[in-house]
């Protein structure tokens, strides 16, 4: 038997690691690095259906086009799930919800924070940053 | 509680962590990259937890003398920290770059 903080550990770095590989799955993904398209009311209620209807349609292409990077990023989120859920069935842990929702913001909103500073020009790699630059993270940008 | 499950659990995260960043930066560095190469990759990520919980590391004779469960909690957490320790320094260098590049392109676009 596991004792609870063990296991509290071990879902806490899975939530961890799933938050990290959510939040590079969502700024890799081209929909995310143009203009904002936001909602308003102010042109009525047909005013606001065509616009979501535009910004849906817009999204669905834009994730039709996405590079390989977006796809493997997406693989990596939905097999990190499925790992979770069957070491959760095959391993001697247990699941604490509370922690792995934890963790998991914790490590989407540490991420996201980093990528926001990149992005304002805060934060860059301390390395030569051509060896991880991902090719289309500059191709959606077009 | 055996102690072994710590360097074993080190060791696994290390050999697995290092082939994890290989994967990822196979996919990430070419943007040539077909769709089958991605599931390949994908079902060779999901055998991970495989060779996490019952690799053929765990039925040599070295181990065999070890009663792996008296050594699993020690060794759950040396590989959950050891994972994620060496995952996650290069993946933060890949969303640093990442929003490097796409701040650059939207001031460009100003």
């Amino acid at each position: 038997m596991i004792s609870p903080l063990i296991n509290s550990i071990v879902i806490a770095g899975f939530g961890f690691f799933i938050g990290i590989v959510l939040q590079i799955a969502m700024s890799i993904m081209p929909e995310r690095n143009r203009e904002s398209h936001s909602l308003k009311f102010n042109k009525g209620l047909q005013g606001f259906i065509d616009d979501a209807n535009k910004s849906a349609k817009e999204s669905r292409e834009m994730v039709q086009t996405a590079g390989p990077a977006f796809w493997m990023s997406m693989f990596a989120f939905y097999g990190l799930i499925a790992i979770l859920i069957l070491i959760i069935i095959y391993s001697p842990l247990v699941m604490n919800w509370l922690v792995f929702l934890l963790a998991l913001f914790t490590g989407f909103g540490l991420f996201e924070w980093i990528f926001t500073r990149a992005k304002a020009g805060k934060m860059s790699s301390p390395s030569n940053p051509s060896n991880d630059s991902p090719p289309e993270a500059s191709d959606s940008n077009q | 509680m055996s102690m072994i499950g710590y360097p074993l659990g080190i060791l696994i995260g290390v050999i697995t962590g290092y082939v994890f960043m290989l994967f990822f930066q196979t996919v990430i560095a070419s943007s040539k990259v077909k769709f089958s190469t991605i599931m390949k990759v994908s079902t060779q990520l999901l055998a991970m937890p495989t060779f996490w919980f019952g690799g053929p590391w765990i039925t040599t004779k070295f181990l065999q003398s070890v009663n792996f469960a008296e050594s699993l909690p020690g060794y759950l957490v040396s590989l959950t920290l050891t994972f994620l320790l060496l995952v996650s320094w290069p993946l933060s260098r890949f969303v640093i770059s990442v929003g490097n590049q796409v701040g650059k392109a939207q001031r460009r676009k100003k």
